[in-house]
């Protein structure tokens, strides 16, 4: 545990509040740490091994995704972006960016799975006119956030 | 930069290199350290809420999994289920969509707590150690199953693994990590979920250790100690909650609702991001595997091929014609792939019963719901000789069942080529991989 009062403390295991919670939390890990392990034994015995660098490639690129380009992505923008926004606007535009991030995914999958295609009803769709579809819901979905918090708060500020 | 220097702002990382526009601020931009993530977002009592809904969407993706592993591969004592017909649709659909679902909500449960990635010093110590690196298996092995899950719904496969195999593997390690991640965080999550926020302030008499969460002006980390800052009520911290909350919220149904259609039917027409419209192809039905990629496109449609059937009162070879001659039953079965896409569709053909009827010595099972001859399972060969799904095994249950069907016509019309012409498989309750095509052989397993 950290010293009480200090900021900026992450990731410090927490001290059990009650039995109950710390029974509980017992419990819990041991079976996670169960599960983990029938897992690996899953992978180990019935993957053959020719096929686990592939497989750690693709576990390791998740993370390193996510850590290396997703998050500081998401956190350069939004501290360029966010503090020049009026408050209202933060948690419709947070969302898009998040949903953004999502379609693009999906930007991916689709084109890809358009050009591999190994028959006619996989991906039906036109996958450019999809994604703008996509994408217009997705700004018109902002703009409504947006309004709606916008007029949340004239309605707010009347009533007081 | 000083944090005391007004209220939570809205605003991500080193404020004071990027709030500011003078020229060079970009270029002053460096790691931020946790205490400057100002926003509200960043709050225990937000990661607890985002991580209990991806916490239950991850244990019902998990449960609705092991469905469809036991159905492919049968426990000796797992009982076989024929009813619901529409059960593995469900259970399927449900996996995919909430599968999806768990996109977005991984991400906004990451973003919550970014600041943890710049904790310094990194590692304080072997149970830190431990639990962090507990956390990056959590968050790898999500990664990849999201992803690699999604890139299969589309059959699309970039990389040189079996996806079956490992997606299985995976499965018991997101999910066991996950546990041992609640259980680590417990007293956190157990505080965060109780303090209920109303207009910014705790509001119930949840066992708050005074200034461990106050208000929203506090600048909350996702564990850990919190800044010692004056109590009071911020509307605009609680707003900013809030919003994330209900922003995440309709990221989940805005992408349920573009994608969810390839098993809801009526959603079909708004599916623009799915990767399957349950009313396209061949005879409105989608397909999997085509003829051609089975190499059967010649032997399927050949005049001379016969259903030869096997059973321990001999054997028999039925032509196409013979078949059509005996009674046809007509059944409305949905084709639930594992991919998450299915559809209903009305099938005609020969009860599975009647045929093993013909080849086992109990003449009169044939009726019957659970006669000697149809106590067997059935093993059951495809003209296919490429991939994985040349050979199913229709358990006893199904073969009972008065809807199981060797199918020879869809919707009226002779099945296409592409759904299995001149007949397969079409029974309740199974998944589609199953439901094997251009069936050659099928034989009476003895006990």
């Amino acid at each position: 545990m950290s010293a009480p009062g200090r900021s900026g403390r992450y990731d410090t295991v927490p001290r059990s509040g009650s039995r109950g919670v710390a029974v509980g939390r017992a419990l819990l890990a041991l079976g996670g740490v169960a599960m983990i392990a029938w897992g690996a034994y899953v992978a180990v015995t019935r993957v053959p091994s020719s096929q686990w660098p592939s497989a750690l490639v693709w576990l390791a690129g998740g993370i390193v995704l996510h850590d290396a380009v997703l998050a500081p992505v998401a956190i350069v923008v939004g501290a360029l972006v966010l503090p020049r926004v009026p408050a209202p606007w933060r948690p419709a535009l947070r969302g898009g960016m998040l949903a953004l991030g999502v379609l693009a995914i999906f930007a991916v999958a689709l084109l890809a799975g358009s050009a591999h295609r190994r028959n006619a009803s996989v991906v039906p769709q036109d996958p450019l006119a999809a994604l703008a579809v996509a994408l217009g819901v997705l700004v018109v979905g902002v703009l409504l956030g947006a309004w709606w918090a916008v007029a949340a708060r004239r309605r707010s500020a009347l009533r007081d | 930069m000083s944090r005391t220097g007004g209220r939570a702002e809205d605003a991500d990382g080193p404020a004071g290199a990027a709030a500011t526009s003078r020229p060079g601020a970009l270029a002053r931009l460096r790691p931020p350290a946790p205490e400057e993530f100002r926003s509200a977002v960043h709050d225990p009592r937000v990661t607890a809420r985002v991580g209990l809904f991806l916490g239950i969407a991850f244990l019902l993706v998990f449960v609705t999994g092991l469905v469809s592993h036991f159905l492919q591969n049968p426990l000796p004592w797992l009982p076989v289920l024929t009813t619901p017909v529409w059960g593995y649709r469900l259970t399927q659909g449900v996996h995919v969509a909430t599968g999806i679902a768990c996109i977005p909500l991984l991400v906004a449960k990451l973003y919550t707590v970014y600041p943890a990635l710049f904790e310094r010093p990194p590692v304080r110590g072997v149970v830190h150690a431990l639990e962090r690196a507990s956390i990056a298996l959590l968050v790898a092995a999500s990664m990849f199953q999201l992803l690699t899950g999604l890139f299969n719904t589309f059959q699309w496969y970039p990389w040189q693994f079996g996806f079956v195999g490992v997606h299985y593997a995976t499965a018991w390690v997101v999910v066991g990590s996950l546990l041992l991640h609640v259980g680590v965080k417990l007293p956190i999550i157990v505080t965060a979920l109780r303090a209920r926020v109303v207009d910014g302030e705790i509001a119930d008499g949840a066992p708050l250790s005074p200034g461990r969460i106050t208000d929203g002006t506090l600048h909350s980390v996702p564990d850990g100690d919190l800044a010692p800052v004056p109590a009071g009520r911020d509307p605009e911290a609680a707003a900013t909650r809030r919003g994330f909350l209900a922003a995440v919220a309709v990221t989940v149904v805005g992408l349920t609702a573009l994608t969810v259609g390839q098993t809801v039917r009526p959603l079909a027409a708004v599916s623009v991001l799915s990767p399957r419209d349950p009313r396209v192809g061949p005879q409105g039905l989608p397909i999997n595997k085509t003829a051609a990629e089975a190499h059967v496109t010649e032997t399927a449609v050949d005049p001379a091929w016969r259903l030869e059937l096997e059973g321990p009162a001999g054997t028999r070879s039925l032509s196409r014609d013979d078949l059509l001659a005996m009674p046809q039953h007509e059944a409305v079965l949905p084709i639930a792939c594992v991919e998450g896409w299915s559809a209903s569709a009305r099938w005609q053909g020969v009860r599975v019963r009647d045929l093993v009827a013909l080849v086992t010595d109990d003449a009169s099972s044939g009726g019957g719901a659970s006669g000697p001859a149809t106590a067997r399972d059935l093993s059951v060969v495809s003209l296919q000789e490429v991939g994985s799904y040349g050979r199913s095994v229709l358990p006893a249950e199904h073969v009972a069942h008065g809807d199981t069907l060797l199918a020879l016509r869809l919707e009226g019309e002779d099945l296409d080529v592409d759904h299995g012409f001149p007949a397969r498989i079409i029974a309740p309750n199974r998944p589609g991989v199953l439901q094997t095509k251009w069936v050659a052989r099928m034989s009476v397993v003895q006990a």
